[in-house]
């Protein structure tokens, strides 16, 4: 795969993971220690972190951290606390932010994500035990950290087939890992075979903790640091540093065996492996700590500027300095650890720099969000900013800078070897950087259900099969040999093929259809903020998020139903006192259900808290001088609640507790999504709003009908029934009759009425009751004809003289059916 | 360019036994007089629709309205749909035929020439020929108020 092509896939794929992520994360966060969540969690970031390798540098620290985290809460070192999942919340957005920045071609660095690494990394494996993944010291065996379960057994909440699936990937892995290493000279340094190596070891080491294999995930990792830093340079493979990790490569395998039994990986002693491996793997990256101005070792440096996002802007900038004749500088800050004001002092440092020198970058960044008191006059951990690193460039020997950065705390200056290696620097090294940032990757693709294509291929194979029978067929009726029977193929051949058309069809529309969770993914994070927010406590329960939808309506309905969700618990629930006090249960509930019902997709969104106050609705619409407010009765009172301007977002938490952009619901979901929209509400009870949607806005279920020389197509989310109609029966006369249905007289209309046709009457008549919201409707038409589905196509104006048609469609045969826009049945009340 | 002359390519037709032309620019694709579908609700000139690459695209037979306005000879009946896009959507354009692509020269300025008729956004002439250029916007102004 080019990597174009990768990066494409990548994205494809990577839609969807930081929803899946936060869903998970709300499992955890209801019951810690659930076990398919942590696994779920354990898979995304695994797979974000692959994406190192498509040079998204950025993605793949932020989810190592996050996965740092999740390890620990999995081991039981530490138990998640709302800070934690704060900031992994936080990582899943930014992840998912990195990804749409990759999309549109600005590269994963374009979004700060320090402020989180930082966050996350405190609690993170402790550098202090002096042998957790991100410091291995060859003094600690890996084996005796407190954060490496001595015994993981290999069969912990692992599925089946993702124990096969992981069996076979890591027989490859592992395999394909010892023969790149026994094939490896010594003193290579080639890049491309070093390349070649940290792939299946990287991949391997994903899986193996997918796997919960993790002292073979550690043992891997321990081989991968070696491999990083030849690859940097730092490090030349000497037959001792091939025999460790040919050595390492071997407790690999007989780990992977060992799993293939059913045996834990603690089965495989690996001790010596690691300590062969520590004694070249990199010091820890003490940030800070080096030795003023002495020689930077080049690899070390461009790791440096790597690490701390030297995007092209920056580099242009030193680039532009060299040419004044300026140099590149790193101004390291250590803070007094009494500072209690760290953001402040290091703003104060950051602003006298600038004024003195060129600040090119600044790390952790100056962000004056991060550190603003939230809601509840909580005041952000400031304490990332007590070690802070400046780059600027200046002229001279930089002393300027210590100047203005006069007591901050303890300040080193050091030059640095900028442009020269900036300028040499590979590509690859520089990453996050131009050369690793993709033209914005224009997708191109959708993803389907495998089983949709299988029943395509299916009928692309009885396609096939059945071109070959007319094959046939001409063949015969050319030689003229039995007639007869070759009109009775060809009708034979017409028919499946009708059949084959028809299925492929469905198939193809059901490429378009995709499950409403990727809606509801997003709303347990949604209600936990909310709830958070508002001081609430909200439980929320989803239901039929497998119900499929067109794609076209999933991008229509995120907000309304976002909107109905926040009002349900902005405006519906009540405070837990308040609901202890009126003897409900202390957390308020609001449910989403999806479900299809019969041509329709019905979503509920309800919620039992204080419902809507009507009397205040009457009030407000009194005052507004609605004409007939007065004596509507609570349904009326209810549907005021959609019209435009009714109530703003202040009245509304005044009067009714609900009302916010209710309007703009309806007209999406009425005007765009040809649907309706029903609230029921019961005082001190709740409110219920309903959802009527279509299932597609292409392809409509429908109910032909024929009249007036025409095929019409009545849409069947608009049908009640269909009926027969006695001549006695209609009452009126001229263009206002009527009919007696279910003992209610409904409005009869008739095709030939409606087109400004004359009708003769019948002694008995086909009708279809039509429905619109509550009202009732009949159209007398000449012939009932099937049901079907058919694909919409718009009508220009000029040929629908009266608007009676919301669009066209073109029959198999060619000819037109004309799809009934029924709005022509009247609104009750009007 | 108040009298300027421009040279284009047109197409010349026949409508109602008067002869127009269109510059070639403005005619998407000229397709045979068959499989009209009727309307059920539809007013003149809207004659029906037909169905092109998955559109649905009204004809508007303009004869009636151009009749008054006919100039020279009458048409061969080779009837045609003359496909044109205005304001972005496709139309038909029912003529009695299509003669020919010709160069001509559009009168910017329509006062210099004489009385043009009805429906004409000016002159298209060079040589002896001379024909009305079919002002589209006006002529399928049909839209009801």
């Amino acid at each position: 795969m080019s990597t174009d092509a990768a990066r494409s896939d990548f994205l494809d794929r990577a839609e969807g993971w930081a929803e899946g992520m936060t869903s998970s994360l709300a499992l955890l966060e209801a019951e810690p220690g659930h076990a398919e969540a942590l696994r779920q969690l354990f898979q995304t970031t695994h797979n974000y972190k692959n994406s190192a390798d498509l040079g998204f540098g950025r993605i793949a620290e932020l989810a190592h951290r996050m996965e740092d985290v999740l390890t620990r809460a999995r081991d039981r070192a530490i138990t998640l606390t709302r800070p934690m999942l704060d900031a992994l919340y936080a990582g899943s957005d930014l992840l998912a932010e990195m990804v749409a920045a990759v999309g549109r071609g600005e590269g994963d660095a374009a979004v700060d994500a320090a402020g989180v690494i930082e966050e996350l990394a405190q609690w993170g494996p402790r550098p202090a035990a002096g042998a957790s993944e991100v410091t291995p010291s060859p003094t600690a065996g890996i084996a005796a950290s407190p954060d490496a379960p001595a015994d993981t057994p290999a069969e912990e909440s692992l599925d089946p087939r993702a124990r096969a699936a992981f069996l076979a990937d890591a027989e490859d892995l592992s395999q394909n890992l010892s023969d790149l290493l026994a094939a490896l000279e010594p003193g290579a340094l080639a890049a491309g075979a070093l390349n070649e190596i940290y792939r299946p070891a990287h991949s391997l080491k994903g899986a193996a903790g997918a796997a919960h294999c993790y002292r073979m995930q550690r043992l891997v990792h321990h081989m991968e640091s070696v491999l990083q830093r030849a690859r940097d340079g730092a490090l030349q493979i000497s037959g001792q540093v091939r025999d460790a990790l040919l050595e390492a490569a071997d407790r690999v395998a007989e780990m992977v065996a060992a799993f293939g039994r059913g045996e834990p990986d603690s089965s495989v002693d690996t001790a010596g492996a690691v300590a062969a491996l520590s004694a070249f793997a990199p010091p820890p990256p003490v940030r800070n700590a080096r030795p003023p101005g002495g020689e930077e070792p080049a690899a070390a440096l461009r790791a440096e500027l790597t690490e701390q996002a030297f995007g092209t802007f920056e580099r242009a900038q030193v680039r532009e300095a060299d040419a004044r004749g300026e140099s590149l500088f790193r101004l390291s800050c250590e803070m007094d650890p009494a500072e209690q004001m760290r953001f402040a002092r290091a703003f104060l440092l950051y602003s006298g720099l600038e004024d003195a020198v060129n600040v090119v970058a600044v790390d952790p960044p100056m962000d004056t969000s991060a550190v603003e008191p939230d809601a509840q006059g909580n005041v952000p951990d400031d304490r990332p900013y007590a070690h802070l690193t400046v780059w600027f460039t200046s002229p001279g020997d930089g002393s300027g800078a210590l100047a203005a950065a006069a007591g901050a705390g303890t300040v080193t200056v050091e030059r640095l070897e900028s442009v020269a290696l900036l300028a040499a620097a590979p590509a690859a090294a520089l990453q996050p950087a131009e050369s690793a940032r993709p033209a914005a990757v224009e997708r191109t693709t959708i993803r389907v259900d495998t089983r949709k294509l299988d029943m395509l291929w299916t009928l692309v194979a009885e396609l096939v099969q059945e071109k070959a029978r007319i094959g046939t067929l001409a063949d015969r009726m050319r030689r003229g040999d039995d007639a007869e029977g070759g009109r009775a193929g060809l009708a034979e051949v017409f028919d499946s093929l009708d059949k084959i058309s028809g299925g492929m069809q469905q198939a193809m529309m059901e490429t378009r259809m995709i499950p409403i969770r990727v809606i509801f993914e997003k709303f347990p994070r949604m209600v936990r903020d909310l709830s958070r927010k508002l001081h609430k406590a909200i439980d929320l329960e989803t239901a039929g998020e497998d119900t499929e939808i067109d794609r076209g309506i999933v991008e229509a309905l995120a907000d309304p139903l976002q909107h109905l969700l926040r009002n349900a618990a902005g405006h519906g629930i009540e405070f837990p006192e308040e609901r202890v006090r009126l003897g409900k249960r202390e957390r308020g509930r609001v449910r989403v259900a999806a479900s299809q019902q019969g041509g329709r997709i019905v979503i509920e969104v309800s919620d039992d808290g204080r419902g809507v106050d009507c009397a205040a609705v009457r009030a407000k619409a009194v005052a507004l001088a609605i004409p007939g407010a007065a004596d509507m009765d609570e349904r009326q009172l209810l549907e005021l609640i959609f019209l435009p301007g009714f109530t703003t977002k202040r009245e509304a938490d005044d009067i009714a507790g609900r009302g916010v952009g209710m309007d703009v619901v309806a007209s999406r979901v009425r005007t765009d999504l040809k649907g309706e929209v029903l609230l029921k509400s019961r005082a001190g009870a709740g409110t219920q709003v309903t959802l009527l949607l279509p299932l597609t806005l292409t392809i409509m279920r429908v109910l032909l009908v024929r009249g007036e020389s025409h095929v019409f197509a009545v849409p069947l989310s608009g049908v009640e029934t269909t009926t027969r109609v006695l001549n006695t029966e209609i009452r009126g006369a001229g263009e206002r009759l009527a009919f007696v249905w279910q003992d209610a007289e409904i409005p009869l209309f008739t095709l030939g009425g409606l087109l400004g046709r004359p009708w003769r009457r019948a002694e008995e008549l086909s009708a279809v009751v039509l429905r619109r919201g509550r009202s009732r409707a009949c159209l007398v038409v000449d012939e009932l004809l099937e049901e079907r589905e058919i694909v919409i196509r718009p009508l220009d104006d000029l040929a629908n003289h009266r608007r009676l048609f919301s669009g066209v469609s073109v029959r198999e045969d060619g000819t037109l059916v004309f799809i009934l826009d029924t709005s022509f049945v009247p609104e009750e009340g009007s | 360019m108040k009298g300027g002359r421009v040279g284009r390519r047109f197409v010349s037709f026949g409508i109602g036994g008067s002869r127009w032309c269109l510059p070639v620019a403005e005619v998407v694709q000229i397709v045979r007089h068959e499989n009209v579908h009727e309307l059920p609700d539809a007013q003149p000139p809207v004659a029906g629709v037909i169905t092109l690459h998955g559109d649905v695209v009204p004809v508007l037979d303009l004869r009636e309205r151009l009749a008054a306005a006919a100039v020279e000879g009458a048409g061969s009946w080779q009837r045609r749909i003359l496909v044109v896009r205005t304001a972005g959507r496709p139309y038909g354009i029912l003529v009695d035929e299509v003669r020919e692509l010709v160069d001509l020269e559009e009168e910017a300025d329509a006062g210099t020439a004489g009385a043009l008729p009805a429906f004409a956004s000016g002159r298209a002439s060079r040589g002896g020929v001379a024909l009305p250029v079919l002002d589209l916007a006006r002529a399928m102004d049909v839209r009801p108020p």
